[in-house]
């Protein structure tokens, strides 16, 4: 019991803590650096975050991201975990090399995107030009949508092969015999994809997608680096707002009362995603 | 037999095609990063670009020549050395505390009962939910009254809010693996709870020990929100926040902004790839039992 003290002590005071106190903050008018007492608003600031017109659109594009980058994290993963599955020269080494990307921070991520995406100097629009698929250099930044759909790419680059050594580990675990009994029954290897290996590696499928919708939930950085939330407002998220309204207006309530509002909607996000992929999953095996 | 033969090569060249494909989408970023950190700065503004690198290493000796002078820092890529040093007490600090932390509570959540036992560490994984987002500002505002902010002791203490709960969520499966019995044989030669878990159960649980100490290093290091909310002085900056200031598109100095991208994630690549084992092992010994 004594043994468990620190580290009870340090999640109630730095993380337990800090959430009640941000949570507070948020019902009260404080402005950083200020002198004055914070003056309690009670849940005003949740109510003009709300009725803020950046608010609807910012929500609607954080979610869309966060679909967007946990699907492509578990279509890709899925199919290069599938290859990785079956013994062939050279496979521990494609494995090695697996960890790279996930090793970064999303600054260097945003960096490397940044440069590999540079409208004029980037190597991915010189590479297009000299494939003869382009014929003008393709400004990746300038559209809100084309950048977020770049910074999607960013981001499941970075998830994907993390992804495929989890979902490899389950894969694994998928019982032989199972395939066998299938096979006999007729399935081709689609079906037994879908009603054998899938089931029985569900739990792992429901982690890669609640880590990925963690992750894009807090896409910052590559929002601090690449576009500053524009062109205008088109690629602010929820996390990039409530940081520029907190640190950049020095509106802490406000800011606090954003960063609520994000966590809500990624919960419930996650609690979609654990239904859709269980429920369904349970069903399946029912039948 | 003939069509089983063809089918058998199709799925051969299906899979030598994904595999392909999925080595360029991990390799060619870093790739195009090498390529232009090695080109000099006139190279790497011809377009098209060259394909082969130069082999021009004046990026990344003009990130280093800063560290020899006495000069005060002038531009951003004079930050990068200094950051990195920050960042290394920083991160080394956070990974020594996580393990000391982190075993002991790990090992008396796999090993006690007392009320709470069974539900914290599942509250501490679930608490890998809360957005780090959540804490900035409260951070903000304690550490500022405490005259924290700027500090090595500060930004730690920042880190270790959302390194610890997760270190002793891996601990405790680490230990929960090993069989009571150890402790048990090592009770009745006489150790005491303290001996038992110092000199017998915790050499066993080196694994995990490993992961959780490069986890946290990893995640300290790669931390940008706090470094740059709370360090935001240049003689207390850390890595990311130092390379953040290298993306400059107006001073198309590319090369210098990939060799400082290259520098900074230089060790956690290298402790990732050293230890690929231990992490994925760490990372995934909640997975099967949420």
């Amino acid at each position: 019991m004594a043994m468990a003290m620190p580290a009870l002590l340090v999640t109630v005071a730095l993380l337990a803590y800090p959430l009640v106190y941000s949570f507070w903050v948020s019902l009260h008018e404080q402005t950083l650096g200020s002198r004055r007492p914070a003056k309690w608003v009670g849940i005003d600031n949740y109510t003009s975050v709300v009725t803020d017109p950046t608010f609807f659109p910012s929500l609607t594009r954080t979610v869309l991201f966060a679909v967007a980058v946990v699907a492509g994290t578990l279509l890709l993963g899925m199919t290069f975990a599938l290859a990785l599955n079956q013994e062939f020269p050279g496979r521990s080494i494609v494995r090695g090399v697996l960890i790279l990307p996930w090793s970064l921070s999303q600054i260097t991520l945003a960096l490397t995107f940044g440069w590999i995406f540079n409208s004029t100097f980037g190597p991915l629009n010189g590479a297009l030009f000299d494939a003869g698929l382009i014929d003008k250099y393709v400004a990746w930044f300038a559209s809100g949508r084309v950048a977020l759909i770049v910074m999607a790419v960013a981001f499941i680059w970075s998830l994907v092969p993390f992804a495929t050594l989890l979902l490899l580990g389950a894969l694994q675990t998928v019982p032989e015999d199972l395939h066998k009994a299938a096979r006999i029954d007729g399935a081709g290897p689609v079906r037994r994809f879908f009603f054998v290996t899938l089931p029985w590696i569900r739990d792992t499928v429901l982690v890669v997608a609640v880590l990925a919708l963690i992750n894009a939930f807090l896409a910052f950085a590559l929002i601090y680096i690449l576009t500053g939330g524009g062109p205008g407002t088109e690629t602010t998220l929820l996390s990039w707002w409530g940081y520029t309204t907190a640190f950049r207006d020095l509106d802490l309530g406000r800011g606090a009362a954003i960063f609520y509002l994000m966590t809500l909607a990624m919960v419930i996000l996650a609690s979609l995603t654990a239904f859709a992929i269980s429920g369904r999953g349970r069903q399946r095996r029912a039948a | 037999m003939a069509a089983g033969t063809r089918g058998r090569l199709l799925t051969r060249v299906l899979r030598a095609l994904v595999v392909t494909a999925l080595l360029l989408w991990v390799l060619l970023p870093f790739y195009f990063l090498l390529l232009v950190a090695l080109t000099s700065k006139s190279d790497s503004l011809r377009t098209p670009p060259r394909w082969i690198p130069t082999m021009d290493f004046g990026s990344f000796h003009s990130i280093f020549k800063s560290a020899f002078s006495s000069a005060p820092p002038s531009n951003p890529s004079d930050l990068i050395l200094p950051g990195i040093q920050n960042s290394a007490v920083v991160a080394v600090c956070v990974a020594v505390l996580n393990v000391v932390i982190g075993s002991m509570a790990g090992y008396a959540f796999a090993r006690f009962r007392f009320p709470g036992s069974k539900f914290i560490p599942g509250l501490m994984l679930g608490s890998q939910l809360v957005p780090v987002f959540a804490l900035v500002v409260p951070f903000y505002v304690i550490l500022h009254s405490l005259r924290l902010t700027d500090s090595t002791v500060g930004i730690v203490i920042a880190h270790l809010s959302f390194t610890v709960p997760f270190s002793v969520w891996m601990m405790r499966s680490f230990f929960a693996g090993i069989p009571i019995e150890v402790d048990r044989a090592a009770m009745i030669d006489g150790c005491t709870r303290w001996q038992v878990f110092y000199r017998v159960v915790l050499p066993l649980a080196r694994p995990g020990i490993i992961s959780v100490g490069l986890f946290s290093f990893m995640v300290s290091w790669n931390d940008f929100l706090f470094a740059l909310v709370l360090n935001s002085k240049t003689d207390s900056t850390l890595i990311q926040p130092a390379i953040s200031g290298l993306y400059n598109v107006r001073e198309q100095s590319f090369g210098i902004m990939a060799a400082g991208t290259l520098l900074a994630a230089l060790p956690t690549m290298l402790l990732a790839l050293i230890s690929q084992r231990f992490l994925v092992r760490g990372l995934t010994s909640g997975v099967g039992k949420v």
